[in-house]
């Protein structure tokens, strides 16, 4: 057993030594180390589709944590303002367009179609909108409307 | 010899005391002067039906203007109900001396005196609320003729939706910016923004009925407060108005609303008065079993009231000018 792990391990019918393990695993940690530090999970295009997502699905816990810390009072607001009506988020698409280190804006188009009481169909256009997201704890997060 | 020098001591010590006492007049004059408390103090005293001055007596004139007074005003008696009574707060009411001023520091600031704005839902949209008083069709009761000046004042309020009112809506909608319309509304503005910016009224009524989860006294306090300061900030007398359901059971959102009314001295329009005397107190459980809708006997009570509302404060503001 001692000499085995010594000379190396039979992995899959091949013979791998220690000095390839020790590479291998050597470079397995450096990658992990890097992956780790590359920045947000999801864009900021992508964190302003699933806050607008979590709004049609009244999902406020799921709005509320894509929200900036400031943010987060007015977001549980907004998905209360869908509460009594039945919605849907259609043709979806979300682009940055402006980005600093800590700063980005986003806008989107598609609408938010809703109705009332089962009754006149409204629509809400989400063109002409421009959504502040700030980086808080390594993540983009929705923190209002550009003014 | 002696008697001599006993003499001179006897003259010496009394020279002494007649320097001593000089010396002590001269420190404390105020107790010497025997000057009375200035006449303007004493009239001020008079005219404030107050306390008397406490200010010191045996003066001079230069320090009596140093006197401070503390008279202690006398509060004015408070004749308005409690809010604990709003079920007896009369259906049409009056503006207090402090929304007048408000109405006027409006009216400098370039707010319209021919424009109401109208903040709600599915209760006072166009359909059930005031639009037919711009209806060509509509002839309004000889009992309600002197009303007709001010639905002419006040054309093109009456039929108008405006930004922060719609079916559906509820408190946190017209505090969402994303629910603002923006082909109107500026970047960044909530629908309640937009409508007092666009319309630039006088009068905005807030009233928002429609139940929602997450709705409670508290909630329901915190929107209607920010709504009337951000009203009451931009010179626009928020009328606020009693509902006739009582979907929670206790009145306790109404007797918040009047609460509220007590305490910024606002006009409460007591709609839920107003229907009392119709048949079910006007709740139309025929269409729900919640009893939130009304009927149309109510919707017309409503429009109505509201008129004679906007009317009384309307000739109230102008009078006072």
């Amino acid at each position: 057993m001692g000499w085995f792990l010594f000379r190396g391990i039979i992995f899959g019918g091949i013979f791998v030594n220690h000095k390839f393990i020790a590479a291998g695993s050597l470079f397995l940690l450096i990658a992990g180390f890097l992956l780790s530090a590359c920045g947000p999970a999801k864009s900021p295009a992508d964190v302003i589709g699933d806050y607008l997502q979590a709004l049609a699905d009244k999902d406020q816990a799921k709005a509320v944590s894509n929200s900036c810390g400031a943010w987060e009072e007015q977001a549980l607001a907004e998905g209360a303002s869908f509460v009594n009506v039945q919605v849907a988020l259609e043709d979806l698409d979300c682009q940055v367009s402006n980005q600093s280190e800590t700063e980005a804006s986003v806008t989107c188009t598609g609408s938010f179609n809703f109705s009332y009481d089962a009754g006149e169909e409204q629509q809400l256009d989400l063109s002409g909108r421009v959504f502040s997201l700030i980086l808080e704890s390594g993540d983009w997060r929705m923190c209002g409307y550009q003014e | 010899m002696l008697k001599k020098l006993l003499i001179i001591l006897l003259l010496t010590a009394a020279l002494a005391t007649l320097l001593g006492c000089s010396a002590s007049a001269e420190q404390s004059p105020a107790i010497s002067s025997g000057q009375p408390p200035s006449p303007t103090e004493s009239s001020e005293s008079d005219v404030a039906g107050t306390a008397p001055s406490s200010g010191k007596k045996d003066q001079t004139d230069d320090e009596s203007e140093e006197i401070e007074t503390t008279s202690q005003p006398i509060p004015t008696e408070e004749t308005r109900l409690s809010p604990d009574d709003w079920q007896q707060w009369p259906v049409i009411p009056e503006l207090s001396p402090s929304m007048l001023q408000v109405y006027q520091q409006g009216l400098e600031q370039g707010n319209r005196d021919n424009a109401f704005s109208k903040v709600g839902d599915c209760q006072i949209i166009p359909d059930v609320f005031l639009a037919i008083f711009e209806d060509i069709n509509y002839t309004l009761p000889e009992r309600l003729d002197y009303l007709q000046g001010t639905i002419n004042h006040f054309e093109g309020s009456f039929a108008r939706e405006g930004y922060a009112l719609k079916g559906g809506f509820v408190f946190p909608t017209v505090f969402s910016p994303l629910r603002a319309d923006s082909s109107v509304c500026e970047p960044g503005e909530t629908p309640y923004e937009c409508e007092l910016r666009v319309h630039q009224p006088t009068f905005v009524l807030i009233s928002m009925e429609f139940r929602y989860d997450g709705r409670t006294v508290e909630t329901h306090e915190m929107y209607l407060r920010k709504s009337v300061e951000y009203a009451l900030a931009r010179g626009i007398v928020p009328i606020l108005a009693t509902k006739a359901d009582n979907f929670e059971g206790d009145h306790s959102l109404n007797r918040m609303t009047a609460q509220i009314a007590y305490e910024y001295d606002l006009p409460l329009w007591n709609y839920w008065r107003a229907v009392q005397i119709l048949p079910d107190h006007g709740i139309d459980w025929d269409r729900d079993s919640y009893g939130f809708h009304v009927t149309p006997d109510a919707w017309n009570m409503r429009s109505e009231t509201f008129l004679m509302v906007l009317d009384a404060l309307y000739q109230q503001a102008k009078n006072s000018q």
